[in-house]
């Protein structure tokens, strides 16, 4: 299951962090074994944690979206995003883009909406958010 | 002419073609369509040309429904009526607004859209409003202003225009120079006394606060004094057998609507590049002032089973404006002090997109600027004007205390029901939910209310509606579609309070297009 979890973990990861550029300082003590546990040490969730938004929206996102893992909300997102289809490089970056804009829409459009103070937000976005809290500190989730 | 009656012989007679009591819009709208034609019409005005504190006392009433405006100050009374302090917004109503709805009980106007229609050019030009035109997109486009980028079939854009004329000073000279028209200064109408059949009003009674009495005796009359004062008026004034005018079913005075203004949530914009000004202020085009508002497809408000009504945006730019944003600030302000790398920060934007707005509003907050863009996000406040269910609990009655002449001043229950709140609840959630699908931004609901019903700071937009309303069956209205009071030969009513629903539109417009029609019918029925 680790595997598995490492796997599909580093997927995402490691488009994102091509998406973002290159990786600043990884984060210490909980969050690097939170780190360790999504596949892709440091590196990944280097990447992931300047994403400001995910840092204030997820951790209250967390609390609202039924995934309670992590290793869940990479599964579901996994899915929805398609995202062990997509490319490596500029074009997978694209890609990616486009796949999260247009399920963001397609949530909007089928009422797959989300209260996180009041804000609706796609379910989409609210499960990213969620994903990059728990690369920082602030993290609501199981691992497994 | 302007008489004082106050100074007019005690016990005197009047005597006129028409009797318009009130000089507000309605009134006005009828002097105007009537002046320089062979009719003598004789306008009775509480008020004097400028206000008095005694006059304004006699609109005073008492509340026993939801929370409302004191009654004197939600009406004034003096020459020009209540629009000597409206904001002037104006704005038809929808052809759908006339219509039978079934998801809307007791809705339907007994007259087409066209019937209607056809005066509002007409009420353009009493109200000083420019060209009758009111095409969103065309007006745009015009005036070179960006429309936000809603498409299908829910949301819209419709244009208002605005031009808050004081009727009392646009016609003061016009009456002072009429041969046929006269207006009545200071005189009070205090009942209207039916003929021994009960068939016609035979004498308007008055008093004024000096004590004087006099009457007016007409071949027709119109009550023209608002909302609140008109269903008063029919209700003081009995034919025999001490049935009020217009009440054989009790209808008078009920289904009291307002607006049901709203300030529920805030539209965060994803793309602050552009101007979307065209919505958060009037703008001066073709003689009047043009403002945007967002607005439901028709289609859509029956596909939905929704009442009608707009969103008004005001702007808000800077960071202070969202609770939300001040709740995610604790949490943001132990990252804000890292430093991110600029490229990064915006590469992660392109990502999630108009999400990090939110973000940048608490990172200015924090450490002093934002951290992706340069300037604050554009937000806009939104503000409904609701149309709201017809509700024959909802009324005007005569109340328990009195005025300085004696007489039972006005009650007024204002009712709000489930399905009013219900509605406006869900209208917001939907510009949330098209905000997101159009990639336009996100949308924060004011959910400490929600839940709470009726909404605590729900209040109305002063507009006074469907307490005398029209129908051809006496059974559900006051007055024919002639706005003619139903079992009364000569006593009309204009204003809003004929309308037998309020659609999403200020009412000023519509009511000065009535009052127009009405004048036309009279100048035939009296020629």
């Amino acid at each position: 299951m680790a595997a598995q979890l490492g796997r599909r973990g580093a997927v995402i990861s490691a488009l994102l962090t091509s998406a973002f550029g290159p990786a600043v300082t990884a984060p210490a003590g909980a969050a690097a074994s939170r780190t360790a546990a999504l596949g892709s040490p440091g590196v990944a969730v280097g990447a992931i944690m300047p994403v400001r938004a995910g840092q204030a929206i997820g951790p209250r996102a967390s609390e609202v979206i039924a995934e309670r893992t992590m290793h869940a909300l990479v599964e579901v997102l996994e899915r929805d995003l398609g995202a062990t289809g997509v490319p490596g490089g500029v074009a997978g970056i694209e890609a990616l883009r486009a796949r999260i804009r247009q399920q963001v829409a397609d949530d909007f459009t089928v009422g797959r909406i989300v209260k996180v103070d009041g804000w609706r937000l796609s379910l989409t976005e609210a499960r990213l958010c969620a994903l990059i809290a728990c690369a920082g500190e602030d993290c609501r989730l199981g691992i497994n | 002419m302007f008489l004082d009656a106050r100074t007019i012989d005690d016990g005197a007679e009047l005597d006129a073609d028409i009797c318009v009591i009130g000089g507000g819009a309605a009134g006005l709208s009828i002097v105007d369509s009537l002046q320089k034609t062979k009719l003598r019409v004789l306008v009775v005005e509480s008020g004097d040309l400028e206000p008095d504190s005694d006059t304004q006392a006699l609109a005073a009433g008492t509340l026993s429904g939801r929370p409302y405006f004191d009654l004197d100050a939600t009406r004034l009374r003096f020459f020009g009526g209540s629009t000597n302090h409206w904001g002037g917004r104006c704005v038809p109503l929808a052809r759908e607004d006339l219509a039978v709805r079934d998801w809307i009980p007791h809705s339907g106007w007994p007259i087409t859209f066209a019937e209607l229609a056809q005066y509002y050019a007409r009420a353009h030009a009493v109200i000083q409003l420019g060209p009758y035109v009111y095409d969103a997109v065309f007006l745009a486009g015009e005036m070179g202003e960006k429309l936000l980028p809603f498409h299908g079939d829910v949301l819209r854009t419709v244009m208002t225009r605005t031009n808050p004329l004081r009727f009392g000073e646009a016609y003061r000279d016009a009456v002072r120079s009429s041969d046929n028209i006269t207006v009545l200064l200071n005189a009070n109408v205090l009942t209207l006394e039916a003929d021994g059949a009960g068939r016609n009003v035979s004498r308007a009674r008055i008093a004024t606060l000096n004590g004087k009495r006099c009457s007016v005796r007409a071949r027709s009359y119109v009550a023209a004094c608002g909302g609140i004062e008109n269903p008063r008026l029919l209700l003081l004034s009995q034919q025999a057998g001490g049935q009020p005018f217009g009440n054989g079913h009790d209808t008078v005075g009920r289904f009291f609507m307002e607006h049901l203004l709203y300030s529920g949530g805030l539209l965060v914009v994803a793309d602050d590049n552009t101007d979307y000004g065209i919505y958060a202020e009037a703008k001066e085009h073709d003689s009047s002032q043009l403002q945007a508002m967002l607005a439901f497809h028709p289609t859509f408000l029956a596909r939905e089973k929704l009442p009608n009504l707009y969103f008004e945006l005001e702007e808000q730019r800077g960071y202070g404006f969202s609770d939300g944003i001040e709740a995610i600030s604790d949490i943001l302000r132990s990252v804000a002090s890292l430093r991110w790398p600029d490229k990064l920060g915006s590469r992660a934007a392109a990502i999630l997109g108009d999400v990090d707005v939110l973000v940048d509003g608490t990172a200015e907050k924090v450490i002093g600027k934002p951290l992706f863009r340069d300037k604050p996000p554009l937000a806009f406040r939104l503000r409904s004007l609701g149309e709201q269910v017809p509700n024959p609990d909802s009324r005007v009655t005569l109340g328990t205390q009195t005025d300085r002449f004696g007489l039972p001043v006005a009650d007024l229950a204002w009712q709000t029901t489930e399905q009013d709140i219900a509605a406006l609840l869900q209208s917001f959630e939907i510009v949330a939910r098209e905000a997101g699908r159009a990639g336009l931004g996100r949308v924060k609901l004011d959910t400490a209310e929600i839940g709470e019903v009726p909404l605590p700071t729900m209040r109305g937009g002063h507009h006074h509606i469907g307490t005398t309303r029209m129908s051809d069956d006496p059974r559900n209205g006051v007055v024919d579609r002639n706005c003619r009071v139903h079992g009364m030969g000569n006593l009309y009513v204009a204003g809003s309070s004929v309308f037998p629903t309020a659609g999403y539109g200020n009412p000023t417009l519509t009511i000065v297009a009535l009052a127009l029609r009405l004048a036309g019918h009279l100048q035939q029925e009296l020629a």
